[in-house]
């Protein structure tokens, strides 16, 4: 029980100096990177419906002033759009291979 | 960059782009006939309706009132509308048996040219406004011409000019997009007869001939770029805009490997 306890305080500790380190400027820019490299995905016809979803939460969170929410979904949507853009890039190299040989 | 570097490198990415279209295409079909030997290769045309003999069933039973007969005859009244300056319709696709031929790449804009593309451009030419690509106008048209060119065998070439957007349009096929990771051909290729949930994948060779198409799940009909909107938007891809030039070339593209096939559009599909 102590350890629970302990392990509890400690999640909470962890939370509180995040929320701490987190600000509207720090967020913002996450969500403008995010939103740049969905841009990037798209100029590339790689763009994922989902990054356009937590990137519109994201702002949302922002302006509802929930900071830690907004904090999860633009590193959430950062994680998607990165996951695009890299996905454009392999499929350069490896698109050839699925065509039937002849 | 000398001119024998330039030379060399325009070389290097022609080899590079192996466009050989039509064994490209020869190898397409024989992977059907390998993958479906039971099944004609021209069955295809009717999708996974070739492939299910219960659905065909039903379907064909559903083809006995066709949803899309209101279509055709309201594209027939649009296509036989004269325009402001006395023109019409007739003079750019004469009687409307005309869409073997599409689309063509225009060597003069470098670009391919779609049905719908055409269809705006003869209206152009007459001084008329284009019509929404994504509005009921085009898509009754389509539907009357598409009905108009039922039973002829699509008749388009790749010349070289059009290499490069034969290419885009492959490219776009065979690769993986969106968080699901699948690509067209993971799909209607290696997963083609197999169930997605009720559905039976329909295979990708024929798919192009019987656009515009009436889903019920739409309760209307619509063009080929509104599936490839909804294929994309099924393993979280964005979609594109109707008509768009990666869409066209991929259009092109699939329109290549369905070479020699009949026409049966419009056709109905749940």
């Amino acid at each position: 029980m102590n350890r629970l306890i302990a392990l509890f305080s400690l999640l909470l500790v962890c939370a509180l100096t995040q929320a701490d380190q987190l600000n509207v400027d720090s967020v913002s820019e996450q969500i403008r990177e995010a939103e740049s490299f969905h841009d990037e995905a798209r100029s590339l016809t790689h763009s994922w419906v989902i990054t356009a979803r937590l990137i519109e939460e994201a702002k949302a969170a922002l302006a509802d002033d929930q900071l830690m929410r907004a904090d999860e979904l633009s590193k959430r949507a950062l994680r998607t759009a990165l996951a695009s853009v890299s996905q454009s890039i392999r499929e350069k190299e490896v698109w050839r291979n699925r065509i039937p040989s002849s | 960059m000398t001119r024998a570097t330039a030379f060399l490198v325009a070389l290097l990415a022609a080899a590079g782009a192996s466009a050989e279209p039509e064994s490209d295409r020869q190898a397409f079909v024989r992977y059907f006939e390998q993958r479906f030997p039971d099944v004609e290769v021209s069955a295809h045309v009717d999708g996974a309706y070739a492939l299910n003999e219960q659905t065909r069933e039903q379907w064909l039973a559903m083809e006995d009132f066709p949803p899309y007969e209101f279509s055709v005859d309201d594209g027939e009244v649009l296509f036989g509308a004269s325009f402001k300056d006395g023109s019409g319709y007739q003079d750019c696709f004469g009687d409307g048996n005309v869409k073997q031929h599409f689309p063509y790449f225009d060597d003069d804009r470098q670009t391919v040219v779609t049905l719908e593309v055409a269809i705006n451009d003869c209206r152009k030419a007459s001084g008329e406004e284009p019509l929404a690509y994504d509005g009921e106008d085009i898509a009754l048209l389509a539907a009357f011409i598409a009905f108009a060119s039922r039973d002829s065998l699509i008749d388009i070439d790749v010349p070289p000019g059009g290499l490069a957007a034969y290419e885009a349009g492959k490219e776009y096929y065979y690769s993986r997009r969106g968080q699901l990771n699948f690509s067209c051909s993971h799909c209607h290729m290696q997963m083609s007869g197999m169930k997605l949930r009720a559905e039976t994948l329909s295979a990708s060779v024929g798919q192009v001939t019987h656009w515009p198409v009436y889903r019920f799940k739409w309760q209307e009909i619509g063009p080929l770029h509104r599936r490839f909107v909804e294929c994309n938007e099924q393993v979280g891809a964005e979609g594109l805009d109707y008509q768009s030039e990666t869409y066209r070339n991929l259009e092109y593209f699939l329109t290549y490997m369905s070479r020699g096939l009949p026409l049966n559009g419009p056709a109905s599909r749940k």
